[in-house]
């Protein structure tokens, strides 16, 4: 087990490096980007299922105590979470091996071994169990995600780009402030210490490290009003990267919230995320209205369904965490396989904009299946993945009595069914664009980004046939977070 | 090491080639201090990275030529930390775990190290490519440099 | 915890936030610098009162705090990566279009002006 957390994290930084090594020749390079994150992927599948079994498996790195030194916890939130997250980066490294060697591909020298470096990121930021070195994993994860962004060199990526470092990087100062405050008020940074002095503080110090973490990872997780960095930046990246940003990134904001929030029982902000919670669903869902390009939509839903994740937490029930994780789980491969379609899109038009696509519907059909089953998911219509997510968050609410919020919830809802009606009617139906030129793309290519693109609609739709089964595993999962003393005790010896 | 010959464009002013010339075999010895002491004393392989750094600096503004590459010397030191992270595990100990060497030389007396020596030095490599990787990124305007810390 | 430290953190903090707030990239760096030092003071501060330096057998009774030392380290290693990268992207900024002004969203702009375009 101790073997299996350790490759999770080292094998992608490995693999990116020598990678990187040898950048000039194509084919050995591909293969080792692919083999590491392959085994680490490998990896965490084993590390649910053995976790699924024998419950948290804990590590203490360099074997330090939890008061001094680093700890690993991979419990079952982090082990279910895990697999989705490595599976999803090394789907779109098959597509983005596809991808390279067309105009609009990343620079394959530093995509490859950048994601590596990304990877390990998210397998760390998942896995630690002290706040200090989920702030180590950020960085790794978004000083691989600014250059992934900006190293293309475009004029458009350098100015979102900017936007997007400088938010981020506001968000990781106040996160490091944040990590003194905790540190002076507690004298300790790791979690499971955390979740039993923190509710031993008076209640406004409690508050204000809740409020304060609130900030940090709502600006990570695109939280109204903090998100307008997100659809600026991220249509401008090529594809593949978009992709994993879209599935991975703000995710990573909200995971870290429910983690640090239901252990230290911040069940007081509860009804300041639920307002948050509604504006973000509506602003998300009608700001997607009004855009006109298909990356740009898929962007502002990203912002929407981030709302029913906070929804999920703000209720502060195991119903509700359990519904979050569960949306958790659904919406990073959905979110992922919908920007890579979006990809296909503009490599069939040359452009992602509306008003450049048309007739896409009798020209590829096969392009207009793959999107309908994500874009239905997404929207949360039966029997798709999005509704089951859907139903435990909403049912989570009305077990709450929070009408409201549900009937937002509803609406933000149908907004999404009619964005994603637009990009039907402008990309699908309709006579084909005069302007479209498509990309040129080598057949074996093409082949290599439909097979990955095909594969991960395959993977959304397994998540809807085991629905029972990770709707059983979440709930343990919210289950093991909300009770006090059980984190705890498990990190301790 | 020792290169003192002046450069093409910076004919005139030759204070800078000439003491940067004179300064980079002290404060190399530095860095080599400062990599070695990490273990029980200030210092450590991003405190001598930055010594490092600083030399290959002051060279590319005193105009000498740089030989060393950036993405090899990252790529290295990326390797060499993984390695030492992970090799604990294969002995059944901990990830990242120590071991203390302790010998004695003759001049030296007793040397104290352990495996934090060679995570050092990975981090070194990472360092000073990182610094390589700024200074040509800054001269050609190419954003490409950077899997940092 | 020492008045002057405190003091410091607030000054550096607001120098910084008023820094960060400015248009151009490379008062935003500097807003960056003065922020991280903050950061790492406030650090320092939390980890309670002064003693010797930490070090393996040296003595002595009070020993500092040795792990807010250690977050301050990896703080500043962090910070110092990403300043180098921030230079670079003002500097490639800088090619582009001879500033390095940090710009609104274009896209968003467009649309939010379609509505007035289409009356016109």
């Amino acid at each position: 087990m101790n073997a299996l957390i350790a490759i999770t994290i080292l094998a992608p930084l490995a693999a990116s490096a020598l990678g990187l090594l040898w950048r000039k020749n194509v084919v050995a390079r591909d293969i080792t980007t692919f083999a590491g994150l392959f085994a680490a992927a490998l990896a965490s599948f084993f590390i649910l299922a053995g976790v699924a079994d024998d419950g948290t498996h804990v590590v203490w790195v360099g074997d330090w105590n939890p008061e001094v030194g680093i700890v690993l916890v991979a419990d079952l939130f982090a082990a279910l979470v895990l697999p989705v997250a490595l599976t999803i980066i090394l789907v779109v490294e098959i597509f983005a091996i596809g991808q390279r060697r067309t105009s609009w591909g990343a620079n394959p020298e530093l995509a490859g071994p950048l994601l590596g470096v990304l990877t390990s990121g998210v397998s760390l930021a998942f896995l630690t169990g002290d706040l200090f070195t989920l702030f180590v994993a950020f960085e790794l994860i978004l000083v691989s995600s600014y250059v992934l962004l900006t190293h293309q060199g475009q004029r458009a990526q350098i100015r979102s780009g900017m936007t997007y470092v400088v938010m981020n990087l506001f968000s990781s100062t106040l996160f490091l402030l944040g990590l003194a405050i905790v540190y002076a008020a507690t004298g300790t940074v790791n979690m499971a210490l955390l979740a039993e002095r923190v509710p031993e503080l008076p209640d406004a110090v409690q508050l204000g490290i809740g409020g304060w973490f609130f900030v940090v990872f709502g600006t990570k997780a695109a939280v109204f009003p903090l998100f307008s960095w997100l659809p600026d930046s991220y249509p401008t990246a090529p594809t593949t990267i978009t992709a994993v940003f879209a599935g991975l990134l703000t995710k990573i904001g909200i995971y870290a919230m429910i983690r640090f929030h239901t252990l230290t029982d911040m069940a007081d902000l509860g009804p300041a995320m639920l307002v948050l919670a509604g504006f973000t669903m509506i602003v998300g869902a009608i700001g997607a209205l009004a855009q006109t390009d298909v990356k740009r939509i898929l962007s502002f839903h990203i912002i929407s369904q981030i709302g029913y994740m906070l929804m999920g937490l703000g209720l502060f029930s195991v119903a509700g965490t359990t519904g979050a994780i569960l949306f958790l789980v659904h919406h990073m491969p959905v979110k992922t396989v919908l920007f890579l379609i979006g990809g296909l899109i503009e490599n069939a038009q040359g452009s992602s904009r509306l008003s450049r696509s048309g007739g896409l519907a009798t020209a590829k059909p096969w392009l207009a299946v793959l999107f309908a089953i994500p874009a239905l998911s997404l929207a949360g219509l039966p029997p798709f993945s999005g509704f089951v997510a859907k139903l435990a968050v909403i049912s989570a609410g009305v077990d709450a009595s929070s009408s409201v919020i549900v009937a937002v919830a509803l609406i933000a809802g149908l907004l999404t069914m009619l964005s994603m009606t637009k990009i039907w009617i402008g990309v699908f139906w309709g006579a084909a664009s005069d302007e479209a030129e498509p990309v040129p793309t080598r057949r074996g290519n093409r082949r290599l980004m439909i097979t990955a693109t095909s594969l991960a609609v395959a993977g959304t739709l397994t998540i809807s046939f085991f629905a029972g089964t990770l709707f059983d595993l979440s709930e343990r999962a919210a289950i093991e977070l909300r009770t006090p003393g059980v984190y705890a005790a498990e990190v301790q010896r | 090491m020792t290169d003192t010959s002046p450069t093409t464009h910076n004919k005139s002013f030759s204070v800078l080639p000439a003491s940067v010339a004179l300064i980079t075999p002290i404060a190399a010895f530095a860095g080599i201090y400062l990599l070695f002491a990490g273990h029980n004393n200030p210092g450590g392989g991003f405190a001598a990275g930055l010594v490092f750094g600083a030399i290959v600096t002051l060279r590319s503004l005193a105009g000498v030529p740089n030989r060393l590459d950036a993405t090899s010397l990252i790529c290295a030191g990326v390797l060499i930390v993984v390695a030492v992270a992970a090799a604990p595990l294969f002995f059944g100990d901990a990830l990242l775990d120590q071991k203390v060497v302790s010998i004695t030389l003759p001049v030296l007396g007793k040397i104290k190290s352990g495996s934090a020596l060679p995570f050092d030095i990975g981090v070194t490599a990472i360092v000073v490519g990182l610094v390589i990787a700024l200074l040509s990124g800054l001269r050609t305007g190419d954003v490409t440099e950077g899997d940092s810390p | 915890m020492s008045i002057v430290l405190l003091l410091a953190i607030g000054g550096l903090t607001g120098g910084g936030f008023y820094l960060i707030t400015a248009r151009s990239l490379s008062r935003i760096i500097l807003g960056f610098g003065l922020l991280g030092h903050a950061a790492v003071l406030a650090l320092l501060v939390s980890g309670g009162g002064p003693g010797a330096a930490p070090l393996v057998g040296n003595g002595a009774d009070a020993i500092a705090n040795p792990i807010p030392q250690a977050l301050a380290l990896t703080a500043i290693v962090i910070s110092f990566g990403l300043t180098l990268f921030l230079l670079a992207l003002a500097q490639r900024r800088q090619d582009f279009s001879g500033d390095d002004l940090v710009e609104d969203d274009l896209e968003d702009r467009r649309i939010a002006t379609q509505h007035e375009r289409n009356e016109a």
